[in-house]
């Protein structure tokens, strides 16, 4: 794809422009590792800055009856909170920073992509891969931790004639292994796709303005706005799939209950 | 497609690694525990105040209830002397009645008495007369020497059927 990537004259006709990852400061490969501070790089630390200013602002004030800020940040707390307890059980809590920071960092991520000129971490399948692996990871290594060579059940369904015992197995087995891809997937095509499709409506409605066309670009434009409202809920919402799996895969390791 | 260029994949990784745990470490050191104690000392303070309310709550009606029976108490009382000083009063009532009774009882007695000594003197006088009267027409009409016991006898004969017969009318 690297002719796509390079063309960059077109602003605006190139939905996938905006994906393009270019660095801001140049870093050595350190161990073979590139370091450089890209654009993605930008607006990960803005998502993490921003998230983290923002509940570290809103826990300060610890008072009994919360403010706006104060509660904001309780909200968040117990939404993802009640999420663990719920799906996981109060043994999920041990989890409770890493699911809630997962929940926060997608969610950040997701909603700084929806601003006009930035650049959406989370429609990079590296990333979005790297963090459903370091899930798949987590719950592997919990299943492990507390049931030993018994996590191996997860894969036998019970109940299920012997005949039909091999073919189950090897599909379980399969269905576990692609969790990390599906859960990756799921995120990563839902942002990128989102994105591709209001910088395609976009470039409509400035193509057909410049053109002198503007009572043809109304239809376009009424789209983008739809669009616009949809994708700020799919922000939203697949921050919370991605938390809820989670959660859900935990729950498994830790409860062995299919 | 950039995101299948994996030219950019490394420096993603190490950004994203740097940036999820920094995440991590504020949101587990920092934030967190700050919520998590807010909501405990919120959750306590609540308990403690339905606690509070509630032990109030029990007071409130073991008042009431004290209240109530003091209430009840004080109206069998009530009752009771009500009782008491109607019967008193019919008992002073009754003895008074009964002693009005008993003197008027007496002076309707001692009236009777009167009474009938006044009608004895009342006959004896008439009787007396009667005889001197009987003797006068004896002696008018010449009986020299009347029997003077006889006609005593016979006037108090004559006295005795008249006052049978006026007693019985």
């Amino acid at each position: 794809m690297a002719g796509t990537s390079n063309a960059d004259g077109g602003a605006g006709i190139d939905p996938m422009h905006q994906f393009e990852v270019h660095p801001i400061i140049e870093l050595p490969t350190i161990a073979g590792v590139d370091t450089s501070f890209t654009n993605a790089s930008l607006w990960m630390v803005l998502a993490i800055g921003l998230s983290s200013m923002f509940l570290i602002i809103a826990s300060r004030r610890t008072s009994i009856v919360p403010g706006r800020l104060q509660l904001m940040g309780e909200m968040s707390y117990s939404f993802v909170a009640n999420m663990v307890k719920e799906n996981v059980g109060t043994e999920g809590m041990k989890y409770f920073p890493f699911i809630f920071s997962l929940f926060v960092f997608i969610l950040f991520c997701n909603m700084l992509g929806m601003l006009p000129y930035s650049f959406t971490v989370t429609s990079h399948l590296i990333v979005t891969f790297a963090l459903a692996a370091t899930v798949f990871l987590l719950v592997t290594l919990v299943g492990f931790a507390r049931h030993g060579v018994g996590f191996l059940k997860l894969f036998v369904p019970s109940g299920i004639p012997v005949v039909l015992l091999p073919l189950l197995v090897v599909i379980e087995v399969i269905s576990y292994l692609t969790r990390p891809v599906s859960l990756s997937v799921r995120l990563f095509g839902n942002m990128m796709a989102g994105h591709t499709m209001l910088k395609i409506f976009g470039g409509f409605v400035v193509g057909l303005s410049s053109a002198g066309l503007i009572p043809l670009a109304i239809a376009p434009f009424a789209l983008m706005v739809a669009f616009t409202g949809l994708e700020l809920l799919i922000a939203g919402l697949q921050a919370y799939v991605f938390t809820i799996l989670t959660c859900i895969y935990l729950n498994e390791a830790i409860h062995m209950d299919h | 497609m950039p995101q299948l260029d994996p030219s950019s994949f490394g420096s993603q990784l190490f950004w994203l690694a740097i940036c999820f745990v920094t995440l991590y470490a504020v949101m587990a050191v920092v934030v967190l525990p700050r919520i998590t104690k807010t909501l405990a000392a919120r959750a306590d303070q609540m308990e403690g105040d339905l606690a509070q309310a509630e032990a109030l709550r029990d007071k409130a009606e073991a008042a009431l209830a004290a209240y109530e029976e003091a209430l009840a108490q004080a109206r069998t009382r009530a009752l009771g002397l009500a009782q008491d000083m109607r019967a008193d009063v019919q008992a002073e009532t009754d003895r008074q009645k009964g002693e009005l009774d008993a003197s008027l009882a007496e002076a309707a007695k001692a009236a009777d008495i009167r009474l009938e000594d006044a009608r004895t003197k009342a006959m004896e006088g008439l009787q007396t007369a009667a005889q001197n009267i009987v003797a006068d027409v004896m002696a008018a009409v010449g009986v020299e020497k009347a029997d003077e016991k006889a006609v005593a006898k016979a006037v108090t004969q004559a006295f005795a059927s008249t006052s049978d017969t006026v007693k019985a009318g």
